[in-house]
């Protein structure tokens, strides 16, 4: 590559954040010049800035950059591609990428690293599990990843090897409202948003946590369609300015308020009983629970006002079907995860809009869809299992508690990591084996997860930085980025069957691999390459598809393909618009809906308001219930989180250009807190707990409450080789205690903090 | 809300820097010193008095060239791709204040050589002989030239101001007392650091017609005063923008140096120094290197006020 | 006729996420340093809880009245027929003229041309390929709308006739070409 005067500035501004980093080994500059290969025309493909895995189209420009922008084919995503998928090609060449293996030479986390070749990465990988293996058991080795085709390859290779611990960041993110969602309707639900009337959320921050339909669907009900959004926060968030109203709850209280809404629409006699009387079971322990939960007790608790509850609750049910309560995303509020998901599946249930335009309904896959249309309108995807795996004795370390088991086959309780290795609870673990997951951030208690790593016998990490948590590991493997690999077809269905795919847009960069070929070569070294019978991702997509290269061509073509109409089971312009399209759809009810077909994978076939299941899993919690929770001491402040619209949790600080547009993370104060502690913005402050304490800047604004601090999180990274993100920000992992929720198994992202300027 | 949009340093309004005002300076200073050594000239001739070898006239034109081509110099080397300043010469926008600059200062640079020339003939030719027939030409025309080079120097005093008025979204630039502001003070820098050379190093003597020149230092301070109280009264009246600017004066770095340099070094000082000071030191050379020197330091403040605190204040 | 290209800025669909500063980045190859276009947050104002935040796109507005075209010395700067007000560099000596005369400060010196540099809205990367610019394609909630507004049936002329809009400054008589919907809550801050 020529060194013009274009090159030689953009290397010059690159390197600014990184002068010392020219030398860290393994790094794209390290590795040297290389040029940009790839398609000029669009290839269809997935982002993977975040894990909500928009579909794009993205090409190379004069072989400088890549051009990423949405994919159009995908209607609810209009093309569009937030800032995080934008910027993915800056991560793609950035200099402080790592592209070579890596071998730790220094104490783990001191950072002194050595580049090393594929092969001697794999054979000291292949040693020491082998070892591990003989000595202790396979089980002792836990293996975590990001989800999806990067945890199918990972979690393969661990079944293979024989561990049964498994883990994705589920307990640290969205587990939550799935165990909820499990326990209630037997599997996930989805929200219809862009058709409701009236939207209730409880600081599900689709407008920072940006999911692009959603956040498109929602925005477009608000503007074009003239939704009411009321929103729950404690913070003021970009959800809660483009609300119709706004309320700064009280952290950790949102149970009360769903349960006040859920009491109301049973008093006030607004719940739909036809639907309640058909679809619902343990409604009359559940009625008799939330007797209690009356608008006034709530607005002691929340600071809701109580007759605001009362009204809402009744615009709300006036709105209904077409309304919904969000059942939110990422966190855990408070210990009392469960209850307060639950409860806010409830106020859904009572108002009947499961499977109706704009309330809550289950996603359609291809063969559930053809059956209703009694015709293959859509084809379905076969999965590759493999024979003879070995079978696997061994508990997982998270199986001590019955309460979890909704979790188990669902993530994990991530966290058990520690517990195991530190306490040998219920057993020992020796090795850990990460990818693309960096827990030093997301977990809680950094102090511990530090003390973890320095006792394990071995970890791997896998990554395309070295995260802060990768920076632990003794041996590092670069994997490719997303616009370097090619994955299997992945099923989308919404209201109709969908698929999409993965594909590579530029040639690979550096020593990086993908990661389904790393553990397929490790598995090679390891012995067990028989596991793995494919030979590339083109067999697997083919397995997919049955051999039938014309799908398989159509949906690399065109990225995103779907099949026939919306439905909805108990919408009757839908389903009367579906059977007229199909003749040999199922005939309809009396009603001209499909709701009889409506069934739910509970022990009772119905939707669990109450559940003896549940009960028998975790004593006293049948009926949803609400249970006082302390989150701070008395002269602490509540410390909450969240996320924002340039940055995907802890994963792209060191992204040159999402680092350029925010690096820090000023913590929020109210002025009148500010005022007592005499802060001003600006002012670097200390911010301190039992847990750990942390270094920042203060921001004083009205948008949070007197008695709660927020700051986004992600920031505060602690190992060097970041060099754009580290020591930049509060690390909010530092502060928050370890705790595991009950049924859940989350853990907290609510604390209390006491602040203090510098 | 924390920033998530990334630096905003480009957005600083100040774009305009020190270099800019130094220019300003040195093309008041120039076109100053020729406006009071023309007028000079033309007050000794109507009183049929010599104007031969008058030291105020022999540092005019000295300082008339050197001021405006050190501030060419600077405005050249400021420019972003300084070896491509010749496309504006090559191009004229008629509807930029700066085109209209380029014009005047071509004209007007040659002239002050001219006139240059013409004051230190002798030493010209000593050193160029071939010169002879064009500054004859030149001698013969010398009284028109004059009135050109008055009428450019009048221009360039003017150009200095509307080059920044022209800029209308800061209030305290976008005014039209400001290019009577530049003018005054142009004059009254133009006295000064005519005061200032010929007194180090053309005077015989110390009352030298500098007396004369010292004279119009009274009205030109008058004026600028004026123009100054004129700019603020009038921003306190241009609606809230405009007001919000007057601060300029009262917070900030730049409030001091408009008290201190402005003010008090450029107007308070040589006022109260001509009136104040016992007759014994007035034409001393000490006393009159101080005064022009407070003056010149004034003028210079004002040009960094004008150009700073003009700036900051966008509306 | 002659294009009039305008681009509307709806504040109520603005979420502020930048996705518009990075897909401009990315496509127009601006360097790292320096930027074309930003949303600022701006806030939250008013009374607790009554709060709103206001998103402030901060790039060229494209005036049919351009002061930065008008104080050019060489002419370097101008307004293209399709209203775009445009730089020929080849003319352009740096004199930062046009920079220190813009009311909305949207002109900055690209560190690789040393010319001034701005949006273009995409002229030469995306509207010669018969794309929208890329802040208006990549938008996650459709806030942009950008069109001939000449064209009485774009889309564009639709929602400048029938919503609320503003331009800001215009008391300057700079005559913008980027239009904002106002915020449904607050004044109108021009």
């Amino acid at each position: 590559m020529k060194l013009d005067r274009r090159t030689f500035i953009k290397g010059a501004g690159a390197t600014t954040a990184g002068c010392a980093l020219a030398s860290l080994p393994g790094s794209l500059a390290a590795f040297g010049e290389s040029t940009l290969k790839g398609s000029a025309e669009s290839v269809a493909s997935i982002c993977e800035m975040c894990s909500t895995r928009c579909p794009i189209s993205a090409r190379v420009v004069n072989g400088k950059n890549v051009s990423i922008l949405g994919n159009v084919n995908a209607k609810s995503y209009g093309g569009a591609v937030c800032a995080r998928g934008g910027a993915g090609h800056s991560q793609l060449y950035d200099k402080q990428r790592i592209v070579k293996p890596l071998k730790r030479i220094g104490d783990r986390g001191e950072g002194k690293w050595q580049e090393i070749e594929w092969d001697e990465a794999y054979a000291t990988i292949a040693e020491n599990l082998n070892k591990i293996k003989a000595q202790h058991g396979a089980e002792s080795v836990a293996f975590s990843s990001k989800s999806g085709s990067l945890s199918g390859h990972l979690f393969h290779f661990a079944k293979a090897f024989g561990s049964p611990n498994t883990f994705t960041h589920a307990s640290t993110c969205p587990a939550g409202y799935v165990v909820a969602a499990k326990a209630m309707f037997g599997g996930k639900i989805k929200r219809d948003l862009s058709n409701s009337k009236y939207i209730i959320n409880f600081g599900h921050n689709l407008y920072e946590g940006i999911n692009m339909s959603e956040t498109r669907g929602m925005m477009n009900a608000q503007m074009e369609k003239g939704a009411k959004l009321v929103v729950f926060e404690p913070r003021f968030s970009i959800v809660a300015d483009k609300a119709d109203e706004w309320y700064a709850i009280k952290p950790g209280t949102d149970v009360a308020v769903a349960l006040a809404i859920c009491h109301t629409l049973i008093e006030d006699d607004l719940y739909d009983k036809a639907f309640v009387a058909e679809f619902v079971s343990g409604f009359a322990e559940f009625a008799k629970e939330v007797k209690a939960y009356t608008p006034e007790w709530a607005e002691s608790i929340s600071d809701v006002p109580a007759e605001d509850i009362r009204r809402i609750t009744h615009e709300y049910a006036a709105a209904a079907p077409h309304a919904l309560v969000d059942f939110g995303h990422r966190s855990s509020f408070t210990t009392e995860e469960f209850e307060m998901r639950r409860a806010l599946y409830a106020a859904n249930v009572l108002v009947g809009n499961i499977e109706r335009k704009g309330g809550l309904y289950f996603g359609k896959k291809a063969s559930k869809y053809n059956k209703f249309a009694g015709e293959n309108v859509a084809p379905t995807l076969a999965k590759p299992g493999v024979k003879d795996m070995p079978k696997i004795d061994a508990k997982r370390i998270d199986m001590v508690d019955e309460q979890y088991s909704l979790l188990w086959s669902s993530g994990g309780i991530y966290q058990t990591i520690l517990d195991s290795t530190l306490d040998a609870k219920p057993y020992q673990l020796h090795g850990w084996v990460m990818s693309r997951t960096n827990p030093m951030q997301t977990m809680t208690d950094r102090a511990r997860i530090v003390k973890t790593m320095q006792k394990l016998d071995f970890v791997v990490a896998c990554d395309i930085y070295i995260s802060e948590s990768a920076a632990y590991a003794d041996i590092f493997l670069p994997e490719s980025t997303y616009l370097e690999r090619d994955e299997e077809i992945v099923d989308k269905s919404g209201k109709n069957p969908a698929y999409y795919v993965r594909q590579k847009v530029v040639e690979t960069i550096g020593n990086t691999k993908p990661s389904w070929l790393i553990w397929k070569e490790l598995a090679d070294k390891l012995g067990q390459g028989q596991f793995f019978p494919w030979q590339n991702m083109e067999t697997l997509q083919l397995f997919q598809v049955d051999k039938n290269t014309p799908l398989l061509n159509k949906i690399k073509s065109d990225g995103w393909v779907s099949y026939g109409k919306p439905l909805l089971l108990r919408e009757p312009a839908m389903v009367k618009a579906f059977s007229a399209s199909y003749p040999n759809a199922k005939p309809l009810d009396e009603d001209g809906t499909y709701a009889s077909q409506l069934s739910f994978k509970t022990p009772s076939g119905k939707i669990e308001l109450s559940s003896n299941k549940v009960e028998k899993m975790a004593p006293g919690r049948g009926v949803i219930r609400y249970r006082e929770v302390n989150m701070k001491k008395a002269d602490e402040l509540f410390f909450i989180q969240g996320k924002v619209a340039v940055h995907t949790n802890a994963a792209t600080q060191n992204v040159p250009m999402l680092a350029n547009l925010m690096s820090d993370n000023a913590v929020w104060i109210h002025p009148i807190t500010a005022g007592l502690l005499s802060i001003s913005s600006g002012d670097a402050i200390r911010i301190y707990n039992d847990t750990g304490s942390e270094e920042g800047h203060a921001l004083v604004t009205p948008g949070i409450r007197p008695d709660t601090v927020f700051a986004y999180m992600g920031c505060g990274s602690k190992n060097k080789e970041l060099a754009r993100a580290t020591g930049k920000g509060v690390h909010c992992g530092n502060l928050l205690p370890h705790v595991t929720s009950p049924v859940t198994g989350m853990n907290l992202h609510t604390t209390g903090v006491k602040i203090a300027k510098i | 809300m924390n920033n998530i949009w990334g630096s905003m340093e480009q957005y600083d309004p100040v774009v305009w820097n020190w270099i800019i005002a130094v220019y300003l300076f040195m093309a008041g200073l120039s076109a100053g010193s020729m406006l009071v050594a023309i007028g000079l000239k033309w007050y000794k001739n109507n009183r049929g008095l010599p104007t031969e070898g008058l030291p105020v006239i022999k540092a005019a034109a000295v300082i008339g060239p050197v001021a405006i081509c050190l501030g060419m110099a600077l405005l050249v080397l400021d420019l972003t791709k300084p070896f491509e300043f010749y496309h504006i010469l090559l191009n004229y926008n008629l509807s930029s204040v700066m085109a209209w600059g380029v014009i005047a200062l071509l004209v007007y640079i040659p002239l002050v050589f001219v006139f240059a020339g013409l004051v230190f003939e002798r030493q010209v030719l000593h050193y160029a002989p071939w010169l002879a027939g064009v500054l004859k030409v030149c001698r013969q025309l010398e009284g028109s030239l004059n009135k050109l080079i008055f009428a450019l120097a009048l221009g360039v005093g003017v150009y200095t101001g509307f080059l920044l008025s022209a800029m209308i979204s800061y209030p305290i630039l976008n005014t039209a007392v400001l290019p009577a502001l530049f003018l005054a003070s142009a004059m009254s820098v133009g006295s000064a650091g005519n005061i200032l050379v010929a007194t180090l190093f053309f005077s015989k003597k110390e009352s030298d017609c500098i007396e004369q020149v010292h004279r119009i230092e009274y009205p030109v301070a008058f004026n600028e005063a004026l123009c100054l109280v004129l700019l603020f009264v009038g921003l306190n009246f241009s609606g809230p923008a405009a007001q919000a600017a007057t601060a300029a004066i009262t917070t900030g770095a730049w409030a001091s140096v408009f008290w201190i340099g402005v003010v008090g070094l450029g107007l308070v000082v040589p006022v109260l120094a001509s009136t104040l000071a016992p007759k014994a030191w007035r034409h001393t050379k000490g006393f009159l290197i101080t005064v022009s020197c407070s003056t010149i330091l004034g003028v210079l403040a004002l040009r960094h006020f004008v150009v700073y605190a003009g700036q900051s204040y966008i509306s | 006729m002659t294009k009039r290209y305008v681009l509307v800025h709806d504040e109520n669909k603005c979420i502020g996420c930048q996705a518009c500063n990075v897909a401009c980045r990315s496509e127009n190859n601006v360097p790292e340093s320096v930027t074309r276009i930003q949303v600022r947050i701006e806030g939250p104002y008013g009374n607790f809880p009554h709060l709103h935040f206001k998103y402030n796109r901060v790039s060229c507005e494209q005036c049919e009245n351009a002061p930065c075209v008008k104080v050019c010395p060489t002419g370097a700067a101008y307004v293209n027929d399709d209203g775009i007000v445009s730089i020929n560099e080849g003319k352009c000596v740096g004199c930062l003229y046009c920079v220190a005369a813009c009311p909305y400060k949207v002109r900055f010196i690209n560190p690789e041309t040393r010319v001034p540099d701005k949006c273009d809205f995409c002229k030469e990367s995306r509207l010669a390929r018969g794309e929208q610019p890329a802040c208006v394609s990549v938008c996650p909630t459709s806030a942009l709308t950008f069109g001939d507004a000449n064209d009485l049936n774009s889309e564009v002329r639709k929602v400048l006739d029938t919503k609320q809009n503003y331009q800001q400054k215009v008391n300057l008589g700079t005559e913008p070409r980027v239009y904002r919907i106002p915020s449904r809550r607050g004044g109108i801050k021009a």
